[in-house]
């Protein structure tokens, strides 16, 4: 075989838009799942998949997210994972996001075969209330199901919401509660958002409001510490660094990463891109991707915002790698008011936010921004 | 064309807002082919996107329109267009000066207004022949003779005479030039005559300097000639002389009775006073036109540059800006909080609003401006008496002898069954009853003597919304009475901000203070730190509240379909955050200048 130029890129990111209900929450591109959709648009992505094979090197995480990946038909499934088998790294990191009522022995031992190793799922809450709310099956035994996948895949992480219409502190405690007892290495965990294009939005469902978001926010940081869970990022938590999520920390180094499939997005210097929003136009290849040219300012914007979202900010030498200049020399004053109020730290080697720093992470970086 | 005297026709417009006297222009533009349909816009006369967006006129605008009429024969009208806010009410007696007659718009609908009342009054203090016209007729519910009975009984015009028209459809608009034609006098004067020519507008243009626009009353101007402006005493040496139809047309002389520009070499707007006479240097004319009252400001606020370093830029704009806008008064100023700025006098709201926005808009600028205010007459223990344009300037309480304060006398017409509302409100407002009259079968004009503080303070929006809009306005500034006012002070985090102190009714300041305190605290967006702001007066704190810091800001999800879509979404904040000035550790966005006129909304 000869070796061609083929670029070294890490990540590869494919979505999946097709669900069987439509969360109230959820603002992605999603579709209620078809049949012969679901078959034209596993094809479609086999063909982009061939090109990223002919472009890329293998790579050292992929995902599969969406949507509901695993709602996808057994077919679907293997003929997808198939043919993600020529761009796994030997030590890759990989991916499915699962719906709990989709997953059981049988999708569970694809899984394994082709060498997917991390699972994601999507409780979002323990409580029956807020499951009826969010439209979601109540009746599974989480403890059962979990002790299946375990069987199976051993890196798993569980996805949780907060900040529902009507829940306390006490309804938030024994959600955190029930995640525990699962007894699995990492869980990111959200405040809800009542976001544009979702259909809480449309019925005008109000997000809590601030005070409350913050004191239930520091209720779960300092349980989740208590029980061996660390933050590494303002909504994920491991147990263990080998734990976290390669492919979102990924994300969070401003590092490049191909996206594939409807409405997804990808990061390939200089160009930041995404793909078509409609189905139609994904399938027959008209006005397939919008891409906007990342510039020596806007590099400097994705930079901060993603790098301080790490509880371990960013290297002082990866600053200086990517800007030609020195962090400190640049932001001096800044800094010095930071470090002062207690928002952030330096060291020799790395500038990053405190607790109270990271929690109004967004307050702070538009001063960057401005600075 | 030849000059022929009987053959011109001098008019302008006039009509409440909303009637439709642009569309009745565009139409007359139209018919008489002054512009061709393919150039022509909406609301052409309206020649400032400005303009065009809210629907209002502004500035008063003159065009040359040839008519062939019915007799044969072709006429020269000049038709000034006029504004319709009572802001512009100067504007108009302006433009009324330039004519002979005048259409007088009303909407079938709506009947008269006090706007048009007011504006008929000046037309007919003007001596203007008026042609009364009944617009929108092709509404259903237009009700045409109703409208012709109010003019015959409300002021005195024949109805009868009236045109119903529909400027939408173009119905009747034949008539009314007709009616200019065989209704509007010629104007009167002679070209053998010393040279009188009415200055009713100029602006500036870069190439030729100060462009005038003139109307010849008597006599006549050539290019070449030595004119004398005689209030001022300047002279120069005419270099153009031209019409507008709109295109300017220049031609080599303006003869009495017509109606056009002048440039000659005026390097300094401040040289041409609206209103002044042109003569002839070598041969002047004995006295000058009767011109029309100074135009006199009624609201000041500061102006303020949101980054200091844009001061220079803020000067040059209104140095240019005042070029083409003759009411408006400006000097620098200072102010601990908000830095170097220019105190600036507006005919009022509307004006201050069409002032921030082309200075926003034309020249790029983000400015912050202060509560508005009026003029006080300060009467101090030394005998001395100051007029305060500026609340933070008010001497020590202790040197303060009384202080007066300036009334309007207000009409207010309105259908009957809101009199109740209104006198509230007119209470509320320190308003005191001076009569009431019927209007017509149904409608009642109020009169009151309010100050004129309360009346900017968001009186027209309550009074609007007390009718549903059926109650109309008008105002002109009556006398000045003593009244028991203090200064009130915000500070926040302890610190007086001088930008931010008003004066008030010292019976309601508590109220005031309270809902000046909590509209801040709506409007200032969390800080870093909470931040305390109290109201005070004579350094008493009489209202609190806080703002609070941020306890939360933060995206909760961030992955790589959210990373540009963050990115942008900061970048939108970033752009409101540079609109906002930091005050001491405190950012304040505009809004914060301004609170003072929005407390008068919420209800008790």
């Amino acid at each position: 075989m000869i070796k061609t130029n083929k670029k070294k890129i890490n990540s590869l990111y494919i979505h999946i838009p097709f669900c069987k209900n439509i969360c109230p929450y959820c603002d992605f591109v999603k579709f209620y799942s078809n049949k012969s959709w679901e078959n034209q648009y596993i094809n479609r992505l086999i063909e982009d998949l061939d090109e990223v094979k002919k472009k890329f090197k293998k790579f050292k995480t992929i995902y599969i997210g969406g949507g509901t990946p695993s709602i996808l038909s057994r077919e679907n499934l293997i003929n997808l994972l198939d043919n993600l088998k020529d761009l796994r790294r030997k030590k890759c990191e990989f991916t499915i996001e699962a719906n709990p009522e989709d997953i059981n022995d049988e999708f569970l031992r694809i899984l394994k075969k082709y060498k997917v190793n991390r699972i994601s799922i999507g409780i979002q809450s323990f409580n029956k209330n807020i499951l009826k709310e969010i439209k979601r099956d109540y009746s599974i035994d989480y403890f059962e199901l979990i002790n299946k996948v375990k069987k199976y895949i051993k890196n798993i992480n569980i996805d949780l919401i907060y900040g529902f219409k009507g829940q306390t502190l006490e309804d938030l405690n024994k959600d955190l509660d029930c995640f525990i007892k699962l007894n699995v290495n990492h869980i990111s965990i959200y405040s809800l958002i009542v976001d544009e294009g979702s259909i809480f939005y449309v019925k005008k469902y109000s997000e809590q409001d601030e005070d409350s978001s913050r004191k239930f926010y520091d209720f779960i940081l300092d349980k989740l510490r208590k029980n061996g869970y660390e933050r590494y990022e303002i909504s994920n938590f491991a147990r263990k660094k080998k734990y976290q999520s390669k492919h979102n920390l990924n994300y969070w180094k401003n590092k490049e990463y191909v996206g594939i499939g409807l409405a997804s997005h990808g990061y390939i210097g200089p160009y930041r891109y995404n793909f078509t929003k409609s189905l139609s136009n994904y399938l027959n290849k008209t006005n397939l991707i919008e891409k906007e040219e990342v510039n020596s300012k806007t590099m400097k914007e994705y930079f901060f915002l993603t790098n301080l979202r790490l509880k371990d900010g960013f290297k002082l030498k990866d600053y200086k790698k990517t800007f030609k200049s020195d962090f400190i020399d640049d932001y001096k004053t800044l800094i010095d008011e930071l470090v002062k109020d207690n928002l952030a730290k330096i060291t020799k080697k790395k500038f990053y936010f405190t607790d109270d720093g990271l929690i109004i992470l967004d307050f702070i970086l538009i001063k960057i921004f401005n600075f | 064309m030849n000059y022929d005297k009987s053959l011109i026709r001098n008019f302008s417009v006039i009509a409440h807002i909303d009637h439709g006297k642009s569309t009745i222009c565009d139409r007359i533009l139209e018919l008489t082919e002054t512009i061709e349909k393919r150039e022509m816009k909406d609301q052409i006369l309206d020649s400032m996107d400005l303009e065009r967006e809210r629907g209002i006129t502004i500035k008063l605008n003159a065009v040359t329109i040839k008519y062939n009429a019915d007799d044969g024969k072709t006429y020269i009208f000049n038709l000034i267009d006029t504004p319709g806010h009572v802001d512009f009410t100067y504007e108009v007696s302006r433009s009324l000066a330039a004519c002979e007659g005048a259409l007088l718009v009303i909407d079938a609908t709506q009947g008269i207004e006090a706007q048009t009342l007011a504006n008929l009054y000046l037309a007919v203090d003007n001596d203007l022949t008026v042609i009364p016209v009944i617009n929108k007729i092709d509404l259903p519910s237009a009700r045409i003779d109703f409208c012709r009975e109010e003019l015959s009984e409300r002021i005195g015009i024949d109805g009868d005479s009236a045109i119903p028209v529909s400027a939408k459809t173009g119905q009747n608009i034949k008539e009314i030039l007709e009616r200019i034609v065989s209704d509007i006098p010629a104007p009167s004067g002679d070209n053998s005559n010393p040279l009188k020519a009415l200055i009713f507008d100029s602006y500036y243009d870069s190439y030729r300097g100060v462009v005038i626009l003139i109307r010849v009353k008597d006599g006549k101007v050539k290019v070449g000639d030595k004119i004398l402006l005689m209030r001022s005493g300047a002279s120069f040496t005419v270099t153009e002389l031209g019409i507008r139809t709109p295109k300017e047309i220049p031609t080599r002389e303006l003869n009495c009775g017509e109606v056009g520009y002048l440039c000659a070499q005026i390097r300094d707007i401040k040289d041409v006073d609206v209103g002044d006479t042109i003569t002839i240097f070598d041969n002047p004319a004995k006295e000058p036109l009767p011109g029309y009252r100074k135009i006199k400001p009624m609201v000041y606020s500061g102006i303020y540059p949101t980054d200091s370093r844009k001061y220079g830029d803020l000067k040059d704009a209104l140095e240019k800006l005042c070029l083409s806008d003759s009411s408006l008064r400006y000097e620098p100023e200072t102010s601990q909080a908000l830095g170097f700025g220019f105190r600036c006098g507006f005919l009022g709201l509307l004006h201050m609003d069409v002032v921030q926005e082309r200075l926003e808009r034309e020249y790029g600028l983000d400015l912050i401006l202060t509560s508005p205010s009026v003029i006080y007459r300060v009467y101090l223990t030394d005998g001395s008496v100051i007029n305060l344009d500026n609340p933070s300037k008010m001497p020590d309480l202790t040197l303060v002898k009384q202080i007066e304060e300036p009334y309007v006398k207000a009409q207010i017409m309105t259908p009957e069954e809101y009199i109740g509302p209104i006198m509230q409100l007119c209470q509320d407002r320190r308003g005191i009853y001076v009569d009431q009259q019927y209007f017509d079968a149904t409608r009642r004009v109020l009169v009151y003597k309010i100050p004129l503080s309360e009346i900017i303070y968001n009186f027209f929006d309550k009074l609007k919304s007390y009718t549903k809009g059926y109650a109309s306005l008008d105002y002109e500034i009556s006398d000045y009475r003593v009244s028991d006012l203090a200064k009130m002070d915000i500070l926040l985090n302890g610190d007086v901000i001088d930008a931010l102190s008003s004066i008030v009714y010292k019976k309601d300041a508590y109220k005031k203070g309270l809902k000046l305190v909590s509209r801040l605290k709506e409007v200032i967006p969390r800080q870093q730190f909470e931040v305390p702001i109290q109201a005070a007066i004579n350094g008493k704190v009489i209202a609190r509240a806080d703002v609070k810091a941020v306890r939360k800001d933060v995206l909760a999800k961030c992955y790589g379909g959210d990373i540009s879509r963050k990115r942008k979404l900061l970048e939108k904040q970033k752009e409101g955050k540079k609109r906002m000035k930091m005050v001491g550790s405190v950012e304040l966005p505009q809004e914060a200048f301004t609170s003072i006129l929005d407390i008068g909304e919420d209800k008790d």
